[in-house]
C-alpha cells in the first residue's frame, strides 16, 4: 500500500521537475546502462564448454554490477526524489518506510536496466534445461533487489558517517581513493579487458577464478549451475542466501533510517569550533587580505569545500601508491597536474558554497575586486602547496620504482604546473561568478553525494570543459620543454618555464579581472541564482 | 485526565553545548500552551524530541499516553506537527503533497479529497492550484505545513513558530482554526517570540531559557498581574540593552 503510493508520488515529483537537461542527463545514463545490460545478457549466451566457465563469467558480471550499484551514488549522487525526511512525521514503521521506499526505486528506469542484466541468467538457464530456468527465474528478481538495497543501505550508512566528524574525512577519503584505483585501474587494465573480450568472442573459456560464485553476487549462478549438475542443496542454498542477505540488507536499511530520521542534520558546515586564537585575532589587513582569510576559513571549515580537499589528496594518492605497489609508475607524472584539473573542476562554484551570504558583497560598494581576488588568492593557498608535494613525487622516486618515465617529466611538471594554478584560480572565479548555482539544500541528510538540480545538473555538465581547458594551458610550455630536451637546446626548456609562469600570472590576473567586473555588473542575478530553490 | 503531552526529563547535548537540560512540561487536553524563551534557549530542540523528530538523550514524551519512542506509530497517528524549516518535496503541488501524505497515513481515498478540498480552501491555497511548492512564499509554505498537520485529525499539534512570515488575515483564519480544534478537547503546544501573540492566543505558557522551564502554567498564573513581556524579561533575567554605548551612531 504505501509502496504504491511512493511509486505514484515520485512519479508526480519528476513529472513536475522535468526540465530538457534532466531528460539529456536521463537518456544519457540510460543508453549507457542499456549497453551495459545487453553486453551482460550477451555474455550468457555463448557456449564456453563447461557451464561452470558461463557461472563464473555471469558471476563476475554480476559483482561489477553490484559494485557500480553500491559505489555508484559515490560518483553519481543519490536519488533525492523521495528524500526520508519527507516522511518522518507518518506513523509508519522504519521497515515499511524503507519497503515502500524500496519498491519506489524498483518502479524506475534503472532498476528495469538492472533486472535486465540480471536476465541474462534466466537466458543461460533456458539453454540449461527447465530446472535450471526455474532456478534463474526465482533468482533473478532477489539478484535485482540485492543491487537496490546495497545502493540504498551503502547510501545511507555513507549518510550516518558524514554526521560525525571522522566520517567526514574518512568518507570522502575513501571515494576519491576508490575513484583513484578506477582510474589507475582503468588506465592499467585496458590491454587486458581487450584480451579478454577478444577471447569470449572467439568462444575460448576465460578463466576467472572461482571465488567469484561465493561472492553474494555469485549466489545466484551458483543456484543455477547446481540446477543444472541436479546438485539441489547447492541451488536452494544460492537462493536461500540471496532472499537471506536481502532481507538483512532491508533490516539494516530500515535501522539506519531509524536512526537518520532522529538525528539532526549538520548541513554544510564543520561542526569543530573555531580555534580560539584564530576566532580572537582575525588575521588580515585589507581588503583583499579580509576576503582570503575568510575564503581560507571556509576551505578548513565547511564540509563540501573541506570534501574537496579530502577528494584531491585521495584521488592522487592512489598512481604514487601503484608506482611502489604494483611497480607502475606510468601515472605519477600527471598526478599533480590532474590534481589541480580536479581541484578547479569541484571548486568551479565557489559562491554556492556560502549561499545567500553574497549579499555582503552586493551591500558593500567597492568590494567586488576584494572578493574575487581574496578567493583566488585563499584557492591557490589550497591548492598549490598540494600540487607541489604531488610534483615532488616526481623528484624524489628512485629510479628503480619511477624508472625514466618520471625522470624525464621533471622539467615539464616545473613548466606546466604554475601554467595550470594560476588558469585555474582564474578560471574557478570566473565560473563561479558566471555559472554559479544554489547547492542541495539537502546538505545533511547525505552530505555532497546527491543529485544536483536543473541548475547544477548544467553547471556540471559544462564543468567538463574545465580538464580539456586547463590541459590546453598547458600545451604551450610543455611544447618548449619538448623542443628543448628532445632538440638539445637548454635555452628552449628554461623559456618553456617562463611562457608555463606567464600563462598562469596572466590567466590568473584576466580571468580574475574578468570575474570581478562580472560581479560588480550582475551580482543581483547571481544572488538570484545562488539562492534559487533546489 | 490524561495529559495530550506529557514531556519528562529531555534531554539533548550537542558536544559541549546542552540545549535541553531535562525539560518537563504536562499539557492537558484542550488547551493551548504556549512556550516562549530567547534565541537559543531550547524551544525547537525540546519540540522536535517530543514529536519523534530528534532522539533525546534522556528523558521520555508522551502523546495521550503513547511514548513517541518506543511506540511511535500510535503517537504519530495521534499527532500533528508543523516543525521548523519544514521539509517539504519541492515539486509536488499542494494538493498533490495533502493527497498523498494522506494515502500514506492510511486514510481513505475519498476522505483525503474531500479534506485536502476544505483545507486548501480554508488556508485560502486553492487559489494557487498549479504552483508547486519550490514557488510557495514563506506564508504559504508555512500554512500547507499546517494543513498537512491538521490533515488526519490529530488530537494534539505541536506547532514552530506557526505564525511567523503569515499575513495578518491568514493569521486571523489560523487563530480561528487553532480555537475551535482546543474547544473541541484537542491540544495545541506552540512556540513562539511574540509575546503578545502568545498572551491572546494561549492560556498556559512555558518559560524556557538555558535549555531549562522556568516558569510554567496558566498565562495569568505565570505573568503574574504584569504583561506577559515584562514578566519574561524578568523571569529570563536579561537586561534590556540598546540604551547606552553607540555614540558614533547618534552623534550626526
Amino acid at each position: 500500500m504505501a509502496g504504491l503510493v511512493l511509486i505514484r508520488m515520485k512519479y508526480a515529483v519528476l513529472r513536475n521537475g522535468w526540465t530538457g537537461w534532466r531528460a539529456v542527463r536521463a537518456v544519457a545514463g540510460g543508453a549507457a546502462g542499456l549497453l551495459a545490460a545487453a553486453a551482460t545478457v550477451l555474455a550468457a549466451l555463448p557456449d564456453l564448454g563447461a557451464p561452470e566457465a558461463s557461472a563464473r563469467l555471469l558471476a563476475g558480471a554480476f559483482a561489477l554490477w553490484t559494485l557500480g550499484w553500491a559505489l555508484g551514488p559515490f560518483v553519481l549522487g543519490t536519488d533525492t526524489t523521495l528524500r526520508p525526511g519527507y516522511f518522518a512525521l507518518l506513523p509508519l514503521p522504519a521497515w515499511r518506510l524503507a519497503a515502500g521506499l524500496l519498491a519506489a526505486a524498483a518502479a524506475g528506469v534503472p532498476a528495469a536496466l538492472a533486472l535486465l542484466a540480471f536476465c541474462s541468467l534466466a537466458v543461460w538457464g533456458a539453454g540449461l534445461g527447465p530446472g535450471p530456468l526455474a532456478v534463474a527465474l526465482a533468482a533473478v528478481p532477489l539478484q535485482t533487489a540485492l543491487v537496490l538495497l546495497a545502493c540504498r543501505a551503502v547510501a545511507s550508512a555513507a549518510g550516518a558517517a558524514l554526521r560525525t566528524r571522522l566520517g567526514m574525512d574518512l568518507v570522502p577519503l575513501l571515494v576519491s581513493v576508490l575513484i583513484g584505483v578506477g582510474l589507475t585501474a582503468g588506465l592499467m587494465g585496458w590491454p587486458y579487458a581487450l584480451g579478454f573480450a577478444v577471447r569470449l568472442a572467439e568462444g575460448a573459456g576465460p578463466e576467472l577464478p572461482g571465488w567469484l560464485l561465493l561472492a553474494p553476487p555469485g549466489w545466484g549462478p551458483l543456484a543455477v549451475l547446481g540446477a543444472a549438475r541436479a546438485d539441489w542443496a547447492a541451488a536452494a542454498g544460492g537462493l536461500a542466501g540471496l532472499a537471506l542477505l536481502d532481507a538483512a540488507l532491508l533490516g539494516l536499511w530500515a535501522v539506519l533510517l531509524r536512526r537518520e530520521l532522529g538525528a539532526r542534520a549538520v548541513a554544510g558546515r564543520l561542526r569543530a569550533r573555531a580555534r580560539r586564537r584564530a576566532a580572537a585575532r582575525p588575521l588580515a589587513w585589507s581588503a583583499a587580505s579580509a576576503a582570503a582569510v575568510r575564503a581560507l576559513r571556509s576551505w578548513q571549515r565547511d564540509t563540501g569545500m573541506h570534501i574537496i580537499v579530502v577528494a584531491v589528496v585521495g584521488t592522487a594518492a592512489i598512481p604514487v601508491i601503484a608506482a611502489f605497489a604494483v611497480d607502475w609508475p606510468y601515472l605519477v607524472p600527471i598526478v599533480a597536474p590532474l590534481a589541480v584539473a580536479v581541484a578547479a573542476k569541484e571548486s568551479a562554484n565557489l559562491f554556492g558554497f556560502d549561499g545567500s551570504a553574497l549579499w555582503h558583497t552586493l551591500v558593500t560598494p567597492g568590494s567586488e575586486r576584494a572578493e574575487v581576488r581574496g578567493r583566488q588568492f585563499a584557492w591557490l593557498a589550497v591548492f598549490t602547496p598540494i600540487a607541489v608535494l604531488l610534483g615532488a613525487v616526481a623528484f624524489v622516486l628512485p629510479p628503480e620504482v619511477g624508472g625514466e618515465v618520471t625522470a624525464a617529466a621533471r622539467p615539464y611538471l616545473v613548466a606546466v604546473l604554475p601554467a595550470m594554478l594560476g588558469a585555474g584560480s582564474g578560471l574557478v572565479v570566473w565560473y563561479s561568478v558566471a555559472a554559479g548555482h544554489a547547492i542541495g539544500a539537502e546538505g545533511g541528510a547525505t552530505g555532497g553525494f546527491s543529485h544536483p538540480g536543473p541548475a547544477g545538473a548544467r553547471a556540471g555538465l559544462a564543468r567538463h570543459l574545465f580538464h580539456p581547458l586547463l590541459w590546453l594551458t598547458a600545451l604551450p610550455p610543455a611544447a618548449l620543454v619538448a623542443l628543448g630536451t628532445l632538440g638539445g637546446l637548454p635555452f628552449a626548456v628554461w623559456a618553456g618555464v617562463a611562457a608555463g609562469a606567464a600563462i598562469g600570472a596572466a590567466a590568473a590576473v584576466l580571468l580574475g579581472r574578468a570575474a570581478h567586473r562580472r560581479l560588480a555588473e550582475r551580482g543581483p542575478e547571481l544572488l538570484a541564482a545562488l539562492t534559487a530553490p533546489v | 485526565m490524561e495529559p495530550a503531552l506529557e514531556m519528562s526529563g529531555l534531554r539533548k547535548a550537542f558536544g559541549a553545548t546542552v540545549a535541553a537540560d531535562g525539560v518537563s512540561l504536562s499539557v492537558p487536553p484542550g488547551s493551548c500552551y504556549g512556550l516562549v524563551g530567547p534565541n537559543g534557549a531550547g524551544k525547537t530542540t525540546t519540540l522536535s524530541m517530543a514529536v519523534g523528530l530528534l532522539r533525546p538523550d534522556a528523558g521520555t514524551a508522551r502523546v495521550c499516553g503513547a511514548d513517541v519512542w518506543s511506540d511511535p506509530v500510535r503517537a504519530k497517528t495521534l499527532l500533528g506537527v508543523l516543525p521548523d524549516g519544514l521539509l517539504l518535496p519541492e515539486r509536488l503541488t499542494g494538493r498533490e503533497l495533502l493527497h498523498y501524505l494522506g494515502l500514506l497515513r492510511g486514510l481513505g481515498r475519498g476522505t483525503v479529497a474531500d479534506r485536502t478540498e476544505e483545507l486548501l480552501d480554508v488556508l485560502e491555497l486553492a487559489g494557487a492550484e498549479r504552483t508547486l511548492v519550490i514557488d510557495y512564499s514563506a506564508g504559504m509554505r508555512k500554512k500547507l505545513g499546517l494543513a498537512t498537520a491538521l490533515l488526519h485529525a490529530p488530537r494534539l499539534l505541536v506547532l514552530d513558530e506557526p505564525f511567523e512570515a503569515v499575513d495578518p488575515v491568514s493569521a486571523l483564519t489560523v487563530r480561528a482554526i487553532l480555537r475551535r480544534f482546543v474547544a473541541s478537547g484537542g491540544a495545541v503546544v506552540m512556540s513562539s517570540h511574540v509575546m503578545a501573540l502568545v498572551e491572546a492566543v494561549c492560556d498556559h505558557v512555558a518559560v524556557i531559557t538555558g535549555g531549562r522551564v522556568v516558569a510554567s502554567g496558566p498565562v495569568d498564573e505565570v505573568r503574574g498581574g504584569r504583561s506577559l513581556e515584562e514578566r519574561f524579561v524578568d523571569i529570563v533575567g536579561e537586561r534590556t540593552g540598546g540604551e547606552e554605548g553607540l555614540l558614533w551612531l547618534v552623534s550626526s
